[in-house]
């Protein structure tokens, strides 16, 4: 009966995935896509700014009134943003979950359930008399919190191995995002980065312009906008990195995801030595509390 | 279509050019622009960003089509999962309130009144 049931088990477990390397996939996953959401308000924000420095190297400029244009005008790139933020969701509580279902424990986490029924069975006595004995219901208990564990390790592994097999689809959607990064998060981006190239240069020209006999009205003034402006470029600049950051950590977990589930099938020999050593101790046991009850 | 070639996202680039070359000559000028140029040049200006924003708009609009059959994919392989972590939920739950129920059953053959409602209580918790 023991070689039967190892004999079953060894054929089950040889097909499992590598859990702690679907957990790290998974939490870099999950990685990559809590890093999106905060690209897309910073792609609305550099639209509004695109239309708030507009003018603000003129002398008629209104800042209410380049404010309340840009946030008019920015509001279709928030609509239009919000299913992308929904797509990122989704790839990430699909990595949240990859994560909780390769959970080490997921297939034993009801054993300690299983005791503490067994213990409740074993104290219940009526007229001071035991109702089962001891030895039959830790037998039971056992016997039924290691079915459950092969029943779960069975799913678990279904489980896995369905959701690694929709690599491509989470491919997909990941360049999806990579796509809106650049040409949204990265078009605003660079966008601004040459408006306020542009608004130094014209500023240097104009400076360019003034002489000891016709001087600029505000030398401090323009001096500080091209600080500001200076700055601004610089921010952009490191800003724009994101876009390349942003698509080599989606390229890295892309490559993940497809060996993984290229190698959905195989457990790593030490892990699978492990494991049948484990589950020979176990079935062992088991055996001799069922031969020892009955 | 590739996601790469989207044609909104090009014509935007380009519109964002026109844009940025004249926000430059506006700004370059603004001392000698007349304030009838200035304001021609400036509505152009942002009716351009305006037209910027709506064509990147119906560009991310389009990648969010294009997205369509790997999202309900990968939805549902998040709902599987989803059912798999409630099923070991709903079962730890199942030998929670069997164990609680055997402990008031035990507790009631006891006889005593304090173990039956701590065992009643610990039952409804379990139930939960």
């Amino acid at each position: 009966m023991a070689r039967a049931i190892l004999a079953f088990l060894v054929t089950f477990l040889v097909g499992c995935a590598d859990l702690k390397a679907v957990r790290e996939y998974g939490a870099l996953g999950k990685g990559v896509a809590a890093s999106f959401p905060p690209l897309v308000e910073e792609s609305t924000l550099r639209c509004r700014e695109i239309f708030e420095y507009s003018d603000i190297a003129s002398r008629r400029y209104d800042p209410r009134k380049s404010s309340d244009e840009g946030k008019a005008a920015c509001e279709q790139n928030v609509d239009a943003s919000k299913a992308m933020v929904e797509l990122s969701n989704l790839v990430g509580n699909y990595h949240d979950a990859l994560i909780k279902i390769a959970g080490g424990d997921v297939a034993g986490s009801l054993g300690g359930d299983y005791t503490r029924l067994g213990a409740s069975i074993k104290g219940l006595k009526i007229d001071g008399v035991a109702v089962a004995p001891a030895a039959k219901v830790d037998a039971i208990a056992a016997v039924g919190a290691w079915v459950t564990k092969v029943a779960l390790a069975n799913w678990q592994h279904r489980e896995i191995t369905g959701a690694l097999s929709i690599h491509r689809e989470v491919g997909d959607i990941a360049d999806i995002l990579v796509v809106y990064v650049e040409r949204n998060y990265g078009a605003y981006s660079t966008q601004a980065l040459r408006q306020a190239d542009e608004a130094q240069r014209a500023i240097a020209a104009r400076e360019a312009q003034c002489t000891i006999a016709t001087p600029c009205s505000d030398p401090y003034g323009a001096n500080l906008l091209r600080r500001e402006l200076y700055q601004r470029a610089e921010m952009l600049k490191e800003r724009q990195q994101l876009v390349t950051v942003y698509r080599s950590a989606t390229d890295k977990m892309k490559v993940a995801l497809a060996t993984l589930a290229a190698s959905g099938g195989e457990l790593k020999s030490r892990e699978e030595l492990r494991s049948l050593w484990d589950l020979s101790v176990e079935v062992r046991d088991l055996y001799k509390k069922v031969a020892a009850a009955y | 279509m590739p996601i790469e070639a989207i044609p909104e996202f090009d014509l935007a680039d380009y519109l964002a050019g026109c844009a940025n070359a004249l926000f430059g000559y506006r700004v370059a000028h603004d001392d000698t622009l007349s304030k009838g140029d200035w304001d021609a040049l400036r509505q152009t200006e942002h009716d351009l960003l305006k037209a910027v924003v709506r064509l990147r708009a119906e560009g991310v609009g389009r990648l969010a089509d294009l997205a369509d059959d790997s999202k309900a994919a990968v939805a549902g392989a998040l709902d599987s999962m989803n059912a798999f972590i409630k099923k070991i939920a709903d079962a730890r739950k199942a030998i929670a309130v069997a164990t609680a129920a055997i402990g008031l059953a035990g507790a009631f053959f006891a006889g005593g009144p304090v173990g039956i409602v701590t065992a009643a209580m610990a039952l409804e918790e379990a139930a939960k």
